[in-house]
């Protein structure tokens, strides 16, 4: 990777980049790809290290493991209490994730906050879920329909067409389905469902005129952009050597350092953004170098934050001056407010006995992918619901598991683990309503290992999520006693805020400076050169698994940011 | 050929070219880092566990989890895995295990007059079959109370059976053949409407 970048100067910092993109995860990824295709000079900062594809474990039986990542077993846990509730933080691959008591965030005591992050060339990509939705006009416009909050500044017709780059670039298994809640995009085949999933498909068309599809994913099932297709090994969250799914460092992050325009600096830990405050512009940023611990800083003519939602935040409220007082874009008061994060725990699950089919074979192929119930709450006036605003879609999957839990001991107890169980389950991840309260600011006294104040997060999730999810869990058990399950068990709690790891807004997107912290192309309203390209500009959240979302809507600021140089605005 | 032999050949061709190294990591067992090998050391030795209390765990593994056509619990080393397990998990982790594992011995004692390691399988399967299902225990001029047994069971049983499908024995039990790749994921191939019989 480093070879393409042998045009620039030795010392990466003697240099005035066009941009500094800070992040290398999905927008940063795509931030540095789409400018330094178009002839930018770019530096690209990552707060943590190279990654290699030897690193991957995706095929590493878990018995090789010394305590085969069992719960409570390790020294590592010791240093991510917070990381380990994420299911993807495991024994594989904990080093991917932040070490908690480096990295440090404080909470109000009665109101928790699961912050799970990757510090590593390609964040969160490395271990996303991979679900990729369109949010449609029902999403962007919500404000206009049911009276809450701010519409966005953009329209599903202004992000449709950054959409479709985004789409064929990265691959996004599907099916499309004709549901105006849901807009279909330019997808690869999808994969198969399984006989229940066809049959609970069938039972909700045909009782609740309700659409269950394949579960979008950004796993290519065909050879796509140099790319293999999946190789159903399932554990998508160790890496994949096959580089199936879509992660930064191994295409759009490769991508860029191919231009030879784009200089990558790891172990780059930003704090700030460098003012001047005679122009109002940013003149760069100054970071931490995470091997040295020395502070350096790197000139550019526009900083671009990437960083995820709250870290860019965090960087923005670092970057306070006499003139930004509570920090850069901040004259409208809303920096940090307005934070949301998918609403998600309730559900129901239950057996369809009706099916017989044994669990496939351990070594047999198994789908890193589910179905997906489109949202069907709220989204004209036939489903308005009385007890709550928005909508919800289920997460699920239906198929035959091994059945550990089985009663009995002995050569019966063998046998009926290996007969399994026929299950069904559905969660669902319903909209955070972005409401003022819910914010974040910088913790007066705590700083991290390099001497950066850390965020104070507070939140929680409100009665509307409650009454979603209330409401979910019933919606789900009707589905399923519908399709024929038995032994349905409902879910009906809302999950600590942060879990659903969809951090969004803290920095808003709005056409009125008064009301939101960027324009609709991220761009501060208060320093015209310095921008929040990730889930930060978020106006609303929509129950749609955002990070396709975020890519499109960086695509789209790139591609104006670089019709600006090309017109020498900047 | 078949299809999933070519995936797993294009796979190895992928690894080989993503890797420095000439074999393709972890892909086929054994490879790599390997914890299992400290395991199958034949001079192991319990690290947590006394030799009494290994010796009732390996025991009570195996009745739980027998050699039937397929190794059992005591071939795929439960009790190594479970020791090295326990010696670093909390103190009350590590107790309510002990003590789940000690009633199993003190209730051959008290029924057999021999701890359960010295019990014939006959014996062993029978005092399992008291425990294992829920049941109530009727005392005369109280009210029915849950037999306690029913609990030290299911939780011995729970770590027996995580130990034990989590290594190689019981992976192949569960159908891995040493490969990781995987193949097609075919899915349903019925018709559409096929399934209206399941409704």
């Amino acid at each position: 990777m480093r070879g393409a970048a042998q045009a620039m100067p030795d010392d990466p910092l003697t240099s005035n980049y066009d941009a500094i993109v800070v992040g290398s995860g999905a927008t940063g990824g795509w931030a540095a790809k789409r400018l330094s295709e178009a002839g930018l000079n770019v530096a690209l900062l990552e707060a943590g290290r190279e990654v290699t594809s030897r690193e991957f474990t995706e095929h590493k039986p878990q018995f090789q493991l010394k305590y085969r990542s069992f719960s409570g077993a390790g020294e590592w846990r010791k240093t991510r209490p917070i990381q380990t509730q994420c299911y993807a933080c495991t024994e594989y691959n904990y080093d991917w994730f932040v070490n908690d008591l480096e990295n440090p965030y404080s909470t109000p005591a009665d109101k928790p906050f699961s912050w799970q992050r990757l510090r590593i060339l390609g964040g969160r990509t490395l271990c996303w879920g991979r679900q990729s939705y369109r949010l449609s006009d029902l999403d962007l416009k919500a404000a206009s329909f049911d009276g809450y909050g701010q519409d966005w500044p953009i329209s599903y017709q202004d992000l449709a067409p950054f959409y479709d780059i985004v789409e064929d670039y990265v691959g996004i298994s599907g099916a499309s389905e004709g549901n105006p809640a849901l807009p279909d995009g330019r997808f690869l085949p999808p994969m198969k469902m399984t006989c229940g999933e066809v049959h609970f498909r069938e039972s909700m068309s045909k009782n609740f005129r309700r659409t269950v599809t394949i579960g979008r994913s950004a796993i290519i099932t065909q050879d796509h952009n140099g790319r293999s297709a999946c190789h159903y090994c399932g554990t998508c969250e160790r890496g994949c050597t096959s580089y199936s799914y879509f992660s930064s460092p191994f295409t759009t992050v490769k991508d860029a350092l191919n231009t030879g325009k784009c200089r990558l600096l790891t172990n780059a830990i930003v704090a700030q953004v460098e003012m001047d405050a005679a122009t109002n512009r940013a003149t760069g940023v100054t970071f931490v170098d995470g091997a040295t611990r020395q502070t350096k800083t790197i000139r550019g003519k526009v900083v671009i934050l990437c960083a995820q939602a709250l870290e860019s935040t965090r960087i923005l409220m670092n970057s306070a001056t006499g003139t930004h007082a509570g920090g850069l874009g901040n004259s409208s008061g809303l920096l940090g407010r307005g934070l949301m994060d998918h609403s998600t725990g309730a559900g129901a699950s239950g057996e369809l006995p009706q099916f017989q089919d044994a669990p496939d074979p351990y070594s047999g192929p198994h789908r890193a992918n589910g179905i997906y119930v489109i949202r069907y709450r709220n989204t004209s006036k036939a489903t308005k619901h009385p007890g709550f605003l928005r909508g919800y879609g289920f997460q699920g999957s239906a198929g035959a598991v091994f059945n550990q839990g089985a009663a009995g001991f002995g050569a019966a107890y063998k046998q009926a683990v290996k007969t399994g169980t026929y299950r069904i389950s559905l969660g669902a991840f319903g909209e955070s309503l972005a409401r003022n309260e819910n914010f974040v600011s910088i913790d007066p006294k705590l700083k991290d290992k390099w001497g950066i104040p850390a965020l104070h997060i507070s939140m929680t999730h409100g009665e509307n999520e409650r009454a979603l999810h209330e409401d979910a869990a019933e919606s789900a058990a009707e589905m399923l006693e519908a399709a024929g399950a038995k032994n349905i068990e409902l879910r009906s709690t809302v999950a600590e805020p942060g879990m659903a790891i969809h951090e969004l807004g803290t920095a808003r997107m709005g056409l009125d400076r008064s009301s939101s912290v960027t324009d609709s192309y991220c761009q501060l309203h208060d320093v015209e050169n310095v921008f929040a390209m990730d889930g930060a500009c978020f106006v609303s959240s929509g129950c749609q698994n955002p990070t396709l979302t975020m890519m499109a809507i960086t695509v789209r600021a790139c591609d104006r940011l670089v019709d600006r140089f090309k017109k020498h605005e900047i | 050929m078949n299809r999933r032999e070519l995936i797993r050949n294009s796979l190895l061709t992928i690894g080989a070219a993503a890797t420095l190294h000439p074999s393709v990591e972890a892909l086929v067992f054994p490879a790599g880092d390997n914890a299992w090998l400290e395991l199958s050391r034949p001079d192991w030795k319990p690290v947590f566990l006394s030799a009494q209390q290994n010796e009732l765990l390996i025991s009570l593994s195996e009745a739980l989890i027998p050699a039937t056509d397929t190794p059992g619990a005591k071939a795929a080393f439960v009790n190594r895995f479970l020791d090295l397990l326990l010696s670093v998990l909390p103190s009350g982790a590590q107790q309510e295990f002990l003590s789940s594992l000690q009633w199993f011995d003190a209730g051959a004692q008290q029924r057999y007059k021999a701890g359960f390691a010295s019990l014939s399988s006959e014996e062993a399967n029978d005092f399992l079959s008291l425990v294992a299902w829920p049941h109530t225990e009727y005392r005369w001029g109280e009210r029915d109370a849950e037999f306690d047994g029913h609990a030290h069971f299911e939780k011995v049983k729970s770590w027996v059976a995580a130990a034990y499908y989590s290594s190689p024995i019981g992976l192949q039990e569960l159908g891995w053949d040493g490969w990781a790749a995987r193949g097609i994921f075919e899915g349903c191939e019925h018709q559409p409407g096929e399934h209206q019989d399941a409704q």
